[in-house]
């Protein structure tokens, strides 16, 4: 079954029926019949390869809250070598599993083996953010980013694990400046003054690894109070989280948490999103609300795995999504910040299996 | 190319902007046939309200658009219009799609809309969906959760209830495998289904262990044979009240009641008044169903700030290791208050609770008739001696 391209319909199908143009291209979208192809044309019509070679934004009426524009079309989905384990999404677009497991409701604990091979997902997974990340320069697209990122990937036999979920284009998330997060790889060229954060999750040994960071994009955006309060208040608001961490602790504290501290440096907290429980499957159980005064659910307890990863705002934390149906942008189209760690709950604390290491690229800087 | 259509898609923020007033949902549950549509009818006739009435199979995933019917009892008109849940799900959100369709509506119509009226299937659980609509403050939603009423049918809701192992819903129809069809439920969901009727727990137990009133309603059927009616109603109360003694419960035909006994119930907030009422009701002599049961507890009021810490990770233990004193169990709905007497500033909280979400709420005010703290449990299995014992661990009683 797959889920119809239309972005009017959107609906599940039995449908064989694809786009011939983007079949060309090496691009499989499936529409329920040629009446909802037809409505979609308008739209659809643009993530095709354009014959002149051209850069377009394919939403030209959107009402965009800030500077940032997508930049098409977006290059034919990259490919998997046929040895590399695949996520159930991988072929039609839904998580099966999740979506299975979401009626269950219990909190995975991993034990034994499964801890050596999450360990192992989440250092490779910190291993490919890094490779990435020592690209971030000025004037490179994020979609060359994509590019080298799913090299990193498939050169250690991992998966992207974004690639395909729910139909998602692209190899990972990069999310410029007022992006709070799912923004689509394109060819957008990163420019002197730009943040930008790269969410990385790959897939390997049966489990996913997902982390993310915020990068300053040549020296004016270090040289920015508002983009440095901004970048690195969300930066140190895991690092509190995580101190939090340990057996017993409730997981409605986090976000109380999170919001005190973005509150005292004046940024305010995406409500939208939160963090996630993350094993076998890519999203599950626990809800890691970052906002205080949430009704999550669950303690933590040794073996349990989950991500902390606070979008945070320089002005409203509310949030528009792109006609992309991805891209989640401010609605004032102030800049948004992100950092995520991937947390194994242990006898007295935790670990965090993305830490960075000694060479890892970014990294705080001063406030000013 | 044909470069100058124009762009269609209008997508709407999924944070609605903050109303001065939030519009309440009250949730309508009861089998088929137990008169859920009559009501919804009979509301629309006479509230002056404008409502937005939303049927059926609502958190269904499966499912893209659903219809709302929009009344105007005043212009006498009614409106339809259509909830678009979007294209499937994104990762991680914090909010069902249906929330935040039901919350474009809202904005959408700005003044239009006063009450949301939600029906729910005759197989449906309540609790998830109460908990979908019980949004966290942080959210700024502009929608709230008023309240759960259960409409039961009197002539069958006894039979019903002794269901056990299912042959009264089989052949009446009130399974979900027949009527959502085998197709359409996960060989997990059949087996959950068969192994609570074979326990004989109804759905009907979960709707009535959510309520926040309860009517029993058709009773005109029941002036079939008046020498048993009496009888027979007070059978139903003795029922009902041994499995859930902390809401009101109505007679009704037609789904005719008083609207300010079914909507404004505000049964999810920090009103002390409402909580001590609602608490209050539970008497303890009353017959205990180790199905679903209404359990109270009681001890003095704190003497501490820590006391309140100690209490909610007891809370947290019960709702969230489903096992108290060694025995497992499954609590349905909890509420209660819990206060610490500082002299001139009594400190005053409300515990509110569905399935495995809770809330302890500041700022209840402290009424005279509040004396002690007080946990109501309605939930499976559920021993009063076991919730003592266990309670134990957590605060010297």
């Amino acid at each position: 079954m797959a889920v119809c391209a239309s972005p009017f319909c959107g609906k599940d199908t039995e449908s064989t029926l694809k786009c011939p143009v983007c079949l060309k291209q090496d691009l499989e979208n499936v529409f329920c019949d040629q009446k909802c192809f037809r409505g979609a044309w308008g739209i659809h019509k643009y993530i095709h390869q354009q014959e002149d070679g051209e850069v377009y934004n394919p939403f030209p009426n959107f009402d965009f809250k800030g500077d940032l524009r997508p930049h098409y079309p977006l290059t034919p989905r990259r490919t998997i070598p046929k040895h590399i384990k695949l996520p159930d999404h991988a072929k039609g677009g839904r998580p099966l599993g999740e979506l299975a497991n979401d009626r269950r409701g219990k909190i995975t604990v991993l034990e034994g083996k499964d801890l050596e091979k999450i360990r192992k997902v989440g250092k490779l997974g910190r291993e490919v953010l890094d490779a990435v990340a020592k690209h971030v320069r000025i004037g490179i697209t994020t979609d060359e980013l994509d590019a080298i990122l799913h090299k990193e990937c498939t050169k250690r036999n991992c998966y992207p694990s974004p690639l395909n979920y729910f139909n998602f284009p692209k190899s990972f998330c990069t999310s410029v400046n007022e992006i709070i997060c799912h923004g689509i790889p394109d060819q957008t060229k990163l420019k002197d003054g730009d943040i930008v954060n790269l969410d990385v999750s790959i897939y390997y040994l049966g489990f996913h690894a997902d982390l993310n960071e915020t990068y300053y994009v040549g020296d004016k955006a270090k040289a920015d109070p508002d983009t440095v309060r901004l970048v690195e208040t969300t930066r140190e608001s895991v690092e509190l989280a995580i101190a939090a961490v340990k057996p017993g602790m409730p997981f409605r504290e986090i976000g109380n948490i999170i919001e005190a501290f973005a509150t005292k440096n004046n940024v305010s907290v995406v409500r939208t999103y939160c963090g996630h429980g993350i094993n076998s499957l890519f999203h599950c159980q626990p809800d890691i609300p970052h906002y205080a005064k949430n009704k999550a659910i669950g303690i933590a307890k040794p073996g349990m795995v989950f991500t902390i990863e606070p979008m945070l705002c320089l002005g409203t934390y509310k949030d528009v999504t792109w006609p992309d149906n991805w891209t989640s942008s401010t609605q004032d189209g102030k800049y948004s910040a992100q950092f995520e760690h991937m947390l194994l709950v242990t006898e007295d604390g935790c670990e965090v299996l993305s830490a960075r290491q000694a060479d890892s690229p970014g990294g705080p800087v001063p406030r000013i | 190319m044909d470069k100058d259509i124009p762009q269609l898609s209008k997508v709407p923020s999924s944070v609605p902007t903050r109303l001065p007033k939030k519009v309440p949902i009250t949730i309508i549950t009861g089998y088929l046939g137990s008169g859920k549509s009559t009501l919804l009818q009979k509301i629309g006739q006479t509230s002056k309200k404008r409502l937005a009435i939303i049927l059926n199979e609502f958190g269904d995933s499966s499912a893209i658009e659903k219809s709302v019917t929009i009344e105007d009892a005043s212009k006498n008109e009614a409106v339809q219009e259509w909830l678009d849940l979007g294209n499937g799900c994104l990762c991680c959100t914090v909010k069902d799609n249906g929330v935040m369709a039901i919350e474009q509506l809202i904005e959408k119509s700005r003044d239009k809309i006063d009450y949301i009226l939600l029906e729910t299937t005759g197989i449906a659980d309540p609790a998830p969906i109460a908990r979908m609509f019980w949004l966290d403050d942080g959210l700024a939603s502009n929608i709230y959760i008023d309240g759960v009423i259960t409409v039961l049918d009197s002539e069958h809701i006894v039979t019903c209830l002794d269901d056990v192992g299912g042959h009264w819903h089989t052949s009446n129809n009130h399974l979900k495998e027949i009527q959502l069809g085998e197709g359409n439920l996960s060989a997990e969901e059949i087996e959950e289904e068969q192994k609570k009727l074979q326990e004989g727990l109804t759905t009907a137990h979960l709707q009535i262990a959510l309520a926040d009133t309860i009517l029993v309603n058709k009773v005109d059927v029941l002036d079939k044979d008046p020498s048993t009616k009496a009888g027979k109603l007070a059978q139903i109360t003795e029922k009902v009240r041994s499995i859930n003694s902390t809401c009101p419960i109505y007679n009704t035909s037609f789904g005719d009641i008083d609207l300010d006994k079914i909507l404004d119930l505000h049964a999810f907030e920090a009103n002390s008044a409402k909580v001590q009422k609602s608490i209050s009701m539970v008497s303890e002599s009353s017959f205990h169903d180790h199905r679903i049961a209404t359990v109270t507890l009681t001890f003095p009021f704190f003497e501490s700030e820590e006391e309140f810490d100690q209490i909610e990770k007891f809370i947290q233990y019960v709702l969230w290791e489903n096992v108290v004193n060694g025995k497992e169990i499954e609590v349905h709905r909890l509420k209660g208050i819990l206060v610490r007497n500082i002299p001139g500033s009594p400190d005053v909280r409300v515990v509110q609770g569905v399935r495995e979400t809770y809330d302890i709420i500041s700022g209840g005010v402290l009424l005279d008739e509040i004396t002690q703290n007080k946990l109501v449990f309605i939930g499976k299995n559920l021993d009063v001696e076991d919730l003592y014992h266990d309670l134990k661990q957590y605060i010297s009683i």
